[in-house]
């Protein structure tokens, strides 16, 4: 009797780990400020690949996950492009990369991508994550959602991940501009004292194959 | 007046009320702490929540099967609707939105500004992304949580089980 009872709770185990194998394999695991990350190599609105290389002014950058139909993107946009005209300057380019599968979203395709940033005057590149590959390798879950980062010799370190501010709804009533404040940080070689943050947004289309 | 006469004016008065009422929606506007409070309050049946707005396609297409598995269930669950639409739109844009999808259903709109200040109390690992979906079971605990959209058949596979 014993033995059945051990053997059932190994087989109740094993189920239970395996349960959760099969779920770890389509969560998304967030990059956790201090950690290094690939670099992003993505086709630009423009026609051209960009890649952290083509920005060798850039101390950092603001990686903003975003994309054109999602109504959380759109309430932030003229913040994002503030943000670019803020701290591009300053060594911080926005990087914007639309990581959702066209076919499952139209209004975010590459053609209707050029259309925005050409009525809305973007003063960044506009990425196209072709099967949203990048934005997985980074636990991108939902647009907007920003990975602010350094650049070092390895690569790019996260600084802060998470939200713009703690306003979506109006910009003027926001108290917390969360990346602004931890790119004023860096700027300033000091440590980001809020490095994470989290918002509602959209969940990311990711194509599915 | 007729008791014929006043009776007939009375039902007819009772039948536009609850057709009325059958069509016109409940639409609670709470802070997060009275949205917890209210989930972390025992029942008699398990609360499936789902967090859903207007403008998020995917919750707007889930929505059917999460209230055909509510009719389903209703002695077992109590379904929840959360909308995070901004309370500034409630009339231009919740309540238009369940009246033509002829939702009688109750829904709390969340009135928070910062979601970085209470994601984590619903559950930690959601990152913020909608439709995600918060089981509680009868005592008030969180026991479970899904960042992900749900056809009848998934619910009926993942939320049955807590049932038992």
């Amino acid at each position: 009797m014993k033995h059945i009872i051990v053997l059932t709770l190994f087989f109740l185990a094993a189920v239970q780990l395996s349960a959760q194998n099969t779920a770890k394999s389509d969560t998304l695991i967030e990059a956790q400020p201090g950690e290094l990350i690939e670099g992003f190599y993505l086709l630009n609105i423009d026609g051209m690949y960009f890649a952290p290389q083509d920005f060798p002014d850039a101390k950092g950058f603001i990686i903003v996950f975003t994309c054109n139909h999602c109504p959380y993107s759109q309430a932030y946009e003229s913040r994002i492009i503030e943000l670019d005209k803020k701290y591009s300057p300053k060594g911080f380019p926005v990087i914007a990369i639309n990581p959702n599968d066209p076919k499952l979203v139209p209004d975010d395709s590459f053609e209707k991508m050029k259309e925005r940033a050409d009525e809305n005057g973007y003063p960044f590149p506009y990425l196209l994550d072709t099967e949203g590959k990048y934005a997985k390798s980074l636990g991108a879950a939902k647009t907007p959602h920003v990975f602010v980062t350094t650049v070092n010799e390895r690569g790019l370190k996260v600084e802060y991940v998470g939200a713009i501010d703690d306003n979506s709804e109006n910009a003027l009533a926001a108290k917390k501009k969360y990346v602004e404040s931890a790119v004023d940080a860096l700027i300033a070689n000091k440590p980001v004292i809020l490095p994470k943050t989290k918002a509602i947004g959209c969940s990311i289309k990711y194509s599915k194959k | 007046m007729s008791k014929k006469l006043f009776l007939l004016l009375v039902s007819v008065l009772l039948s536009i009320y609850f057709a009325f009422n059958l069509y016109s929606q409940e639409v609670k506007i709470l802070k997060f702490d009275g949205l917890k409070s209210s989930l972390e309050t025992s029942g008699s049946r398990l609360k499936v929540v789902n967090f859903w707005a207007t403008w998020c396609r995917p919750c707007v297409e889930e929505m059917p099967s999460f209230l055909k598995f509510q009719e389903i269930y209703k002695d077992k669950i109590d379904l929840i609707l959360v909308a995070l639409d901004y309370p500034s739109t409630i009339d231009k844009k919740v309540l238009p939105f369940l009246k033509s999808k002829g939702i009688s259903q109750k829904v709390i709109v969340l009135d928070e500004p910062d979601p970085n200040e209470w994601i984590d109390k619903i559950w930690p690992n959601w990152s913020g992304a909608i439709p995600a979906t918060l089981i509680v079971d009868k005592s008030g605990r969180f026991i479970q949580f899904y960042e992900n959209s749900f056809t009848l058949e998934e619910l009926e596979k993942t939320i049955t089980p807590f049932l038992k």
